[in-house]
């Protein structure tokens, strides 16, 4: 028998569900978490005022469908979340969404373009057979053991979880390879960005209120921390983009993307896209990782 | 299953479902690869760059100013800003591939308010620090009318 080439061996290993199951219930959390964001910032896609569509043939809704589309995918995402019909929940979230995404220009945002990205990962994956309620009670009813229950009871191709972790490692590449320029790595574009997001968001409020608002104000006016700043940011994100896959970097892969995205986070108010980001980490970990720390939190 | 000959999970074995997985794969890979590098070689002053990861990596400025010339020779100012039902999304249309529907849409709206005359434009934006560049050229031409 003749070894199976590194692209077979990549991609199509059978693998434990674990992670991908607890990626998708952290997703899914996202997804329930999201949805009010994206209804209040793509008001484009309503009809009436200026409209930039992709192609003529998908058009604007109407405020009624609008409306409806957003109360809609709150049952869907928490259908995604706790793993109940998954395949159909992420098949109707990826119609909905798209249909908005899809529907102007204008209501282009990266992070309902990361979750569309997804949740078309996740539409044809078995991200449903592991700590997802539906495939638990079918496994419980055949009194299946407690572990096999929640995280499956045979392994799964890997190409899903490996798709997801590919186009995590491309968004941080892609990220980074945006911010190598001049302006960026003066710091000039975060002394812009987060300059007005310490003015105007919770964080910066909270700063000033410790430190004082001039203090404040001369730390965003001065160049260097900006520039360390940038610089840092570019270096995470070239590391993150491959440090996560080999298991000796990926813990110190881990932490510094923890310390990227919970800055990220905490200084410019973005949630939803930081978690999904953290949650995938469990799709680079070795797949046996999780079923043995579950088995062995079952045990004790 | 086929074991892969060495300390390794099995793997998938050949047949039409890794025949339609590998179809997948690929479809997936060629539109995230080649979408964002389309992003890259198109300037930022011609695109938006959507879809190519460009996250808070930019500075995109842009300096506007619209004139209504109506048909007694006065000279009205036009805020963009009214023309947008998110008035902070403005800058996304500043683009030199966005804007000719943007000026489209302003001389109907203007009609549809009863407003009538020619709009003259200055736009230029400044990508990155870089030298101011002008969207309408010349500046301050005709880039729509409306007539009763």
């Amino acid at each position: 028998m003749s070894r199976p080439s590194a692209w077979d061996r990549f991609w199509f290993p059978m693998i434990p569900p674990a992670a991908l199951g607890l990626f998708r219930f952290v997703f899914g959390a996202c997804l329930v978490a999201e949805i009010e964001t994206t209804r209040q910032r793509s008001t484009f896609a309503i009809v009436g005022g200026f409209h930039l569509p992709y192609v003529s043939w998908i058009g604007p809704v109407s405020e009624q469908a609008y409306a409806w589309i957003h109360r809609v995918e709150y049952p869907l995402a928490a259908c995604v979340m706790v793993g109940l019909l998954v395949r159909p929940a992420a098949a109707a979230l990826l119609v909905l969404q798209a249909r908005i995404f899809f529907a102007d220009q204008l209501t282009f945002r990266n992070h309902p373009y990361f979750f569309l990205l997804v949740l078309l990962v996740l539409v044809p994956s078995p991200a449903g057979e592991a700590f997802a309620l539906g495939a638990f009670v079918r496994r419980f009813r055949e009194k299946k053991p407690w572990a096999t229950c929640l995280l499956g009871d045979e392994p799964r191709v890997a190409a899903f979880q490996r798709l997801l972790c590919v186009e995590v490692s491309l968004v941080y590449l892609l990220a980074a390879l945006n911010k190598i320029h001049d302006h960026y790595l003066t710091g000039a574009v975060l002394q812009h960005v987060l300059g007005d997001a310490l003015h105007e968001k919770a964080f910066g409020r909270f700063v000033a209120h410790v430190v004082g608002a001039q203090r404040l104000d001369a730390f965003i006016a001065s160049a260097a921390p900006w520039t360390v700043l940038a610089a840092f940011t570019v270096v995470v994100e070239l590391f993150l983009a491959f440090a996560l896959w080999p298991r000796a970097t990926r813990r110190i892969a881990i932490l510094a993307g923890l310390a990227l995205h919970l800055g990220i986070g905490v200084t410019m108010d973005i949630h939803t896209f930081t978690a999904a980001m953290l949650g995938s980490y469990v799709l680079f970990l070795d797949p046996e990782t999780i079923p043995r720390w579950t088995r062995r939190i079952l045990r004790n | 299953m086929v074991p892969n000959g060495i300390d390794g999970p099995p793997i998938l074995p050949p047949g039409p479902r890794r025949t339609a997985l590998n179809a997948f794969l690929a479809a997936f890979l060629a539109v995230q690869l080649l979408i964002p590098l389309w992003g890259f070689l198109r300037p930022s002053a011609d695109t938006t760059g959507s879809f190519s990861w460009n996250m808070y990596s930019q500075r995109y400025q842009v300096d506007a100013r619209y004139v209504l010339l109506t048909p007694d020779g006065k000279g009205e100012l036009l805020d963009p800003h009214d023309f947008m039902n998110r008035p902070d999304r403005w800058t996304s249309v500043m683009h030199r591939e966005t804007l000719p529907a943007f000026h489209r849409y302003l001389c109907e709206e203007l009609a549809r308010r009863g407003r009538h005359g020619q709009v003259k434009a200055k736009v230029r934006v400044s990508v990155n620090g870089e030298p101011w560049q002008d969207l309408v050229v010349p500046p301050n031409s005709t880039v729509c009318e409306t007539v009763p």
